[in-house]
Order: structure tokens, then sequence, then C-alpha cells
């Protein structure tokens, strides 16, 4: 019998608090939305929308040593590390320190970006070495790796909007096939000029500067940035050392259909359907059991549709609400901070409402007023991705 | 730029490197060695090289290395290579 899962830390970085007590009070109905224009090789004509993270300094979290050459990717998840987990991190002796697995879609492409546009603008006898070891996608996994000496296990995967789910899945896996008893996993992007440029030039970002979960007249996303952290655990490993359980991840599901999206132009709602029904199914419940759902939905037009129609015909009376109206799209990220977000209301007994009083498509079932008193048992995040990578995992409430 | 002030610049930029590495305060002299004394790796001045070049506009070959191992010696080379651009 496969070992049960739980979770008995957390912690968050992101627009909308930099701690789970942060947001303890609920997310808040103004939007934390800033402005992008200059970035240190580029720029944008005009200031580009975007969720970004202010209220953290680095070196009061980390201390200035060392920091000269990290980026902000690499500060980002060394200070949700330490500010969630460095201290206890520190207490265990180096061979029972849990492995460490973070998902991202884009890593450090700011520095990597960078240290091109570096070399071809300067010459490459300009660059600064010291930023090279910023240009690999594993970069600020592996300086956490090194700051905590954690060597069980340095992973990162990368699989585009759903990487953190990805990666959760695979600490899940790590866990219940029981090559470590615990691991430290999440996701974490940066808002980046080279993201940007791509998203605007795709037009994937709303020209309105708005981001509309379900939202009927929504023109598209608002880039977010953050990092999300769980400490996964076997429930016998949690238990030994007496740790507080703060949930179990009961299910969690991935699938891949890239072929529907280049034929129609639309996510597979099969792939969609089956990766919340196959993780209701390993948590033991039916999607009408659900607590409520913590949706992908971003203002995506066609992702945003097919979501709200997979909803409504497996569970049409569960609540619905959406995180990234408060964070922005995350991409990498995304699910892991939602996860932090779902436990925070579930321990509060709330439902947190997406803020704002924008038409929904028909038949979208949206929480726009924070429903407090509601307690919950399961929760499920989805994560969809445009070029067909779908995720979803069931939280089973212990606190 | 005179002397005084090349020396200065490359001062401030080995104790930005030097402090980021935890070299203390009273290690960063005007002789003191970069990796024996300082405890500075060969990264460190490889970006050292680099920052010299961009910031006095000069090149210096990868030859003189093994010699720019103080703030002095690095100062000595920035103006023997700006004498020879002149």
């Amino acid at each position: 019998m496969q070992p049960r899962i739980v979770i008995t830390g957390a912690q968050v970085i992101c627009a909308a608090g930099s701690t789970p007590e942060a947001l303890a009070g609920g997310l808040s109905a103004e939007l934390n939305i800033g402005r992008v224009k200059d970035f240190e090789f580029h720029s944008f004509d005009k200031e580009v929308p975007c969720y970004r993270v202010k209220d953290i300094d680095p070196v009061a979290i980390l201390g200035k040593s060392g920091l000269r050459t990290k980026d902000w990717a690499t500060k980002l998840l060394l200070c949700c590390v330490e500010s969630g987990f460095g201290t206890w991190l520190q207490s265990l002796p180096e061979a029972d320190r849990p492995g460490f697995c973070v998902g991202t879609a884009f890593g450090s492409v700011q520095s990597i970006g960078d240290f091109l546009s570096d070399s071809i603008v300067n010459g490459v006898n300009s660059v600064n070495p010291q930023a090279f070891a910023n240009t690999v996608i594993n970069s600020p996994t592996s300086n956490v790796n090194i700051r905590h000496t954690l060597r069980a296990l340095s992973a990162t995967i990368s699989t585009g909007f759903t990487s953190s789910l990805d990666a959760l899945l695979y600490a899940a896996d790590q866990l219940r096939n029981g090559y470590l008893s615990r691991i430290l996993a999440g996701g974490t992007e940066e808002v980046s000029y080279y993201e940007l440029l791509g998203l605007q030039r795709s037009g994937a970002l709303s020209r309105a500067g708005e981001i509309k979960p379900f939202g009927a007249d929504a023109d598209g996303y608002v880039m977010g940035e953050g990092c999300g952290m769980l400490l996964l655990e076997s429930e016998a490993a949690a238990q030994a050392r007496g740790a507080t359980i703060l949930a179990e991840v009961a299910g969690i599901a991935s699938a891949f259909d890239p072929g529907r999206v280049k034929q129609t132009g639309e996510l597979d709602r099969d792939v969609m359907r089956h990766v919340i029904q196959e993780a209701c199914a390993q948590a033991g419940i039916g999607p009408g059991q659900l607590s409520f759902v913590a949706v992908n939905a971003n203002g995506n037009p066609n992702i945003d549709k097919a979501e709200s129609a997979i909803l409504s015909e497996l569970c049409p009376d569960v609540p619905v609400t959406a995180y990234k109206r408060s964070i922005g799209e995350c991409y990498g990220a995304s699910q892991a901070i939602m996860a932090v977000l779902a436990l925070t209301d579930m321990r509060h007994q709330r439902i947190s409402g997406a803020a704002g009083a924008y038409p929904l498509v028909p038949g979208a079932a949206l929480v726009r007023e924070t429903l407090q008193n509601r307690s919950s048992e399961y929760v499920c995040i989805n994560g969809f991705s445009c070029d067909g990578q779908c995720g979803a995992i069931i939280l089973r409430n212990r606190q | 730029m005179n002397s005084a002030e090349i020396k200065d610049s490359i001062h401030e930029l080995i104790t930005e490197i030097a402090e980021d590495a935890d070299v203390e305060q009273e290690k960063i002299t005007d002789d003191a060695h970069f990796i024996k004394d300082m405890g500075l790796d060969s990264m460190a001045l490889l970006e050292v090289l680099a920052t010299m070049e961009k910031k006095f506009g000069v090149t210096i070959p990868e030859t003189e290395f093994p010699n720019i191992t103080t703030i002095n010696k690095c100062a000595a080379t920035v103006e023997k290579y700006l004498a020879q651009k002149k």
C-alpha cells in the first residue's frame, strides 16, 4: 500500500502577500496591479501591467552575503524557503533534510537574456562571468540546495503553465515510491522583459490590463510573479516527528494532449475532464463532493470557456474561486501559490472571492464576495495550459 | 582619469566583490592578494578583469591575468594599457 502524502508546511510570496499570515485576513479587493517599462538592457514603449512582488527585502531575509550576483528569480525562491522553512531546515541533521523540487516555466530567463544581450551589445569580453551561473533554468533551485545543504534531491520541472503542479506530482511520486520521506516542492516565477515581450507579441496579455477569470469580455491575462512552497511528507514521517499536518494530497493527476490544441485552437476538454476525475478518484470522492475549486481561469477566452463548461458538467453546485484575479498569471508557480492560498482559506474557513463585478461567461459560477464560515474538506486546484498540459490536485483538509 | 582615481575605482569594485564573499574589511588592502589573502576565486578575478576593461575602455590580454592579483597591480595594469592607447 502506498503511503499517504501530507503537507506539513507552506509558504508563499506573491503580489497579494508574502506569508500565509499576511493573507490571513483574506485577499484584498484592491488588485495589486503594478506596471513595468524599463529593464536593464531593454525597454517597452509604454508601461506593461503586471502583478509584482513588492513587499520583501532579500537582504533583510537572507543577509547581504552572496546576494550580489543572484537574480530576482533566485532571490524570490531563496526568500520563500528561508522565511518559511529556514530555521527548521538548519535544525535538522543534513541527512534528514528534505529533497527539493521546483516548477518553473521560465526560470531565470531575465538573466539568460541579459547575459546574451550584454555579449551582443558590449562584446563577449564584457559580460560578467559571475552572471553565467544564472543562465541555466535550474539555477534558482540549485541555489537553495546549496544554501540549505539539501542533498537528497535537486529537481527543476519545466512544463509551462502547470510546472508547479507537475513538480508536486513528481515529489508525490518520489514519496509514494518510498525514495524519500520528505520533499520541499512548489514553484517560482519572475516577471521578466523577455516573457512580457513574448506574451505581448503572442496576444496573450490583456490589452485592457485586467485579468478577468471567466469574464465575458476577458481579453487575456496579466502576468504575475511569486513563489509557493509546500513541505510534502509521507504521513508516517510526519507523525514520527510530531509535525502538524495541514492537509493531505488526496489526489493528483496530469495529462497531455497537444493534438487537439493544434486542430481547434481550444484545449482538449477530454483531458481537462480526465485530470479532475482522476484526481477525485484517487481521493475517493466524486467531483460533486468537492468543497470548492480553485480554477485555472485567467482571462484566456478559449481555455476559460472550456474550464467553465467542464466544471458545470462535473460539479455544477460546487463553489469556484479564481485566485489569479488577485495574483496574476504566475505561470510555472501558479498551482503551488494557489495551493498555499487554498490552505489559508481552509484554515480560516472561508472561500475567497474574486474581487470585482465584471460580467461572467454563461454558466460560470464564480464566488465574488468571500464566503465566510465555510469549512472545507476537499479542495481541487486546476492547472490547464494552452499547450495541452493539464493537471489537477485535490487537497484534503487536516487542519 | 588619474592614478588615484583609477585605484579608488578598482578599490570600490574589489570591496563590493569581497563584501559579498564575506571578506573582513581589514583584509581589503591595496596590496592584499585576492586569492591568498582575501580568499576570492578565479570567477571573481574574471569579473575584475571584465569590469576593468568595460570601465576604463581598455583591452587587457589574457596573458596579464596572472598579474592582476592585488588592487595596486590592477591599477598598474590599467594604467599600462591606457598609456598604450594614447
